[in-house]
């Protein structure tokens, strides 16, 4: 070590496990990423899913106040769902793009 | 707060098989769909648990514990990243519930399954009957203590002592119950009750071979029926189920002084009434209230049990049956004009035993029952068959068995339960996400802030409007086939009153008289 180097602060993180290339950090952040990506992954799919279920059922032959509540609250899901994958896609987003 | 009535539809027309497929398979996507999101709400929950989680492993990072940003490290935005998958949880699990909410409109309004629940509610029923038959003693222990339990419970939850919460306990296994009461009493082997469903009718016409020579000594057997003229309007113009249901509830509340409409209608009246066709022939509705219970009425409690017997002559010697049947010819109805018998417990069972036992006398085409214990009354095919049940009012599974589910027999079953705060109604539509349902229930009218007797008409009222809400094929059907009897202009409304004495002397009883009234 040399004598114009600043000795090391006593508070200072020792050990590999706080040294910035071995830190944990990086694991932790790829894992938490996974995590957000599969989730958000799932909800795209899941939403197609509802998306198409809607649009079949939206068109059986059915009459009456019932029949108009239900078609309109299928319709009404329609924004709530898209907005969902939008908003999970979003968080994807989110994880991804932060750093250090 | 008050009580709401949740309907399902069981019989009448059916869908094609290929249209219950398709109305299968949109039910199933919808709630499949559901249920993907709704597990997908648990997932994010668990993403936002475990960054939580694997945040807290690295405690000493510094830039993961956020106290500063050094080169070399990397962080996520924990906190936003924990707000927007709470966010996300809440979203599919309100759109997930949403999609299932839909699905079980359209099963519930398609009866999509009403073959799989009518097989299961007969299973229960003959178990039970079986219990019951098998150890009667155990059975009426474990009733006692289910009803004890209902009661117990229901009165806590309410506030005060209801006895009426024993019946709701039971509600599941009163056919069953009847049923093993009736095999016993009816001398039905146990085993054999497993190929029939009359154990009750049969037991009915051993214990009226008893009951109906008593009742006649003491009561008189002698029926005078005069035409009496209300008032005021009591049984008005009906072109449907729901309106003859109100006229009926109006005549039934009027005749016991329950409600006071100032026509000078007293008990054992019943209406019937003429509809001019455009083509000149008429058609006709016959209205008959239940049970009154008054000393000389023919609809006394006692007529109950000939009228429920599997016996048709001791049906058609029932008081109140020879009642309505003579008031329908003193009527006028021939025999080739369509008729439609709209009744209330005893009424409906008249209605029933009339339609069975008088099909050669009367072209008896409709016949609605509210409250009315008539699976077993051999009703022919071309009388179509409306019964409005409610799940624990009892009398109707007086009978023992469920309803035969046929084309032209459709059963409309009711379950009681707490209007929300809300009282959500067709009118009361909520916007998307929030709860409840409409058309979940619909609300009773004038119910009372605790658990009440089920039988009441306006809980069949509101049975009924739930049904004709939810938009079921099956309903509309049965409520065309009505409206095409009894339309046309109304062209008569007549009152007949109905009284027992002794002997055969057929002029007005002397005591007991009926109030005043304007002969008809």
């Amino acid at each position: 070590m040399s004598a114009f180097q600043p000795a090391p602060s006593p508070f200072a993180p020792q050990g590999t496990a706080f040294a910035a290339p071995g830190c944990r950090c990086h694991v932790v952040v790829a894992e938490g990423r996974a995590l957000v990506s599969s989730a958000a992954a799932g909800t795209a799919l899941d939403c197609d899913g509802a998306l198409a279920a809607i649009a079949s059922s939206r068109s059986i032959v059915w009459e009456g106040a019932a029949a108009d509540l239900f078609r309109e609250r299928l319709d009404g899901m329609r924004a709530p769902i898209d907005g969902l994958d939008v908003d999970a896609g979003a968080t994807l987003r989110l994880a991804d793009t932060a750093g250090a | 707060m008050g009580w709401q009535v949740r309907a399902s539809v069981q019989g009448g027309r059916r869908l094609a098989p290929a249209d219950l497929e398709e109305y299968r398979a949109a039910a199933t996507a919808l709630d499949d769909a559901g249920d993907r999101l709704r597990a997908r709400s648990e997932t994010w929950t668990t993403t936002m648990i475990r960054l939580r989680a694997q945040r807290a492993d690295v405690p000493l990072c510094p830039a993961i514990s956020g106290h500063a940003s050094p080169a070399g490290h990397e962080m996520l935005p924990y906190d936003a990243l924990g707000s927007e998958c709470e966010r996300h949880a809440a979203s599919c699990e309100r759109v997930g519930e949403e999609l299932k909410a839909m699905a079980a409109l359209l099963v519930r309004a398609h009866q999509l399954y009403e073959e799989a629940e009518s097989n299961a509610r007969r299973t229960v029923t003959e178990l039970v009957q079986a219990g019951v038959q098998l150890k009667p003693s155990y059975a009426a222990a474990g009733t006692a203590a289910l009803a004890a339990g209902g009661l117990v419970v229901g009165s806590i939850k309410e506030g005060r002592l209801n006895p009426i919460h024993a019946l709701d306990a039971t509600a599941w296994a009163q056919e069953g119950l009847m049923s093993g009461a009736g095999a016993l009493v009816g001398g039905v082997a146990p085993g054999k009750g497993v190929a029939r469903t009359d154990e009750v009718n049969t037991a009915a016409g051993r214990i009226a071979t008893v009951s109906a020579p008593v009742h006649g000594a003491i009561q008189g057997s002698a029926l005078t029926v005069r035409e009496v003229t209300a008032r005021t309007d009591v049984v008005r113009a009906s072109s449907s189920v729901a309106e003859s249901l109100e006229n009926l509830r109006r005549l039934a509340e009027e005749r016991l002084g329950k409600i006071d409409l100032d026509s000078g209608l007293s008990y054992a009246t019943i209406a019937v009434q003429r509809y001019r066709q455009p083509d000149g022939s008429s058609s006709w509705l016959v209205t008959i209230p239940g049970t009154d219970g008054k000393a000389n009425s023919p609809f006394g409690w006692p007529q109950n049990v000939e009228l429920m017997s599997s016996d048709a002559e001791r049906r058609r010697q029932a008081d109140s049956a020879r009642m309505v049947v003579e008031a329908m010819e003193m009527a006028g109805i021939p025999d080739d004009e369509p008729v439609a018998l709209i009744g209330h417990s005893q009424g409906g069972i008249v209605a029933a035993a009339v339609a069975a036992d008088q099909a050669d006398r009367f072209d008896i085409r409709h016949v609605v029952t509210a409250g009315s214990p008539v699976a077993n009354h051999p009703i022919p095919d071309k009388t179509w068959v409306t019964s409005i049940e409610i799940d624990d009012e009892l009398v109707a599974a007086l009978d023992g068995a469920q309803n035969p589910v046929t084309d032209t027999w459709l059963t409309v079953r009711g379950t009681t339960s707490p209007a929300p705060a809300e009282a959500a109604g067709p009118s009361d539509a909520t916007p998307y996400g929030a709860a409840p349902t409409p058309y979940d229930a619909a609300p009773v009218a004038d119910s009372l802030e605790g658990k009440e007797i089920t039988h009441w008409l306006k809980y069949h009222q509101a049975a009924y409007r739930n049904a004709t809400d939810l938009g079921s094929p099956a309903v509309a059907a049965h409520e065309e086939h009505f409206a095409g009897i009894v339309t046309g202009d109304l062209a008569e409304t007549r009152y007949f009153e109905g009284r027992m004495q002794q002997g055969a002397d057929l002029a007005p009883a002397k005591t007991d008289p009926p109030r005043p009234l304007v002969p008809g």
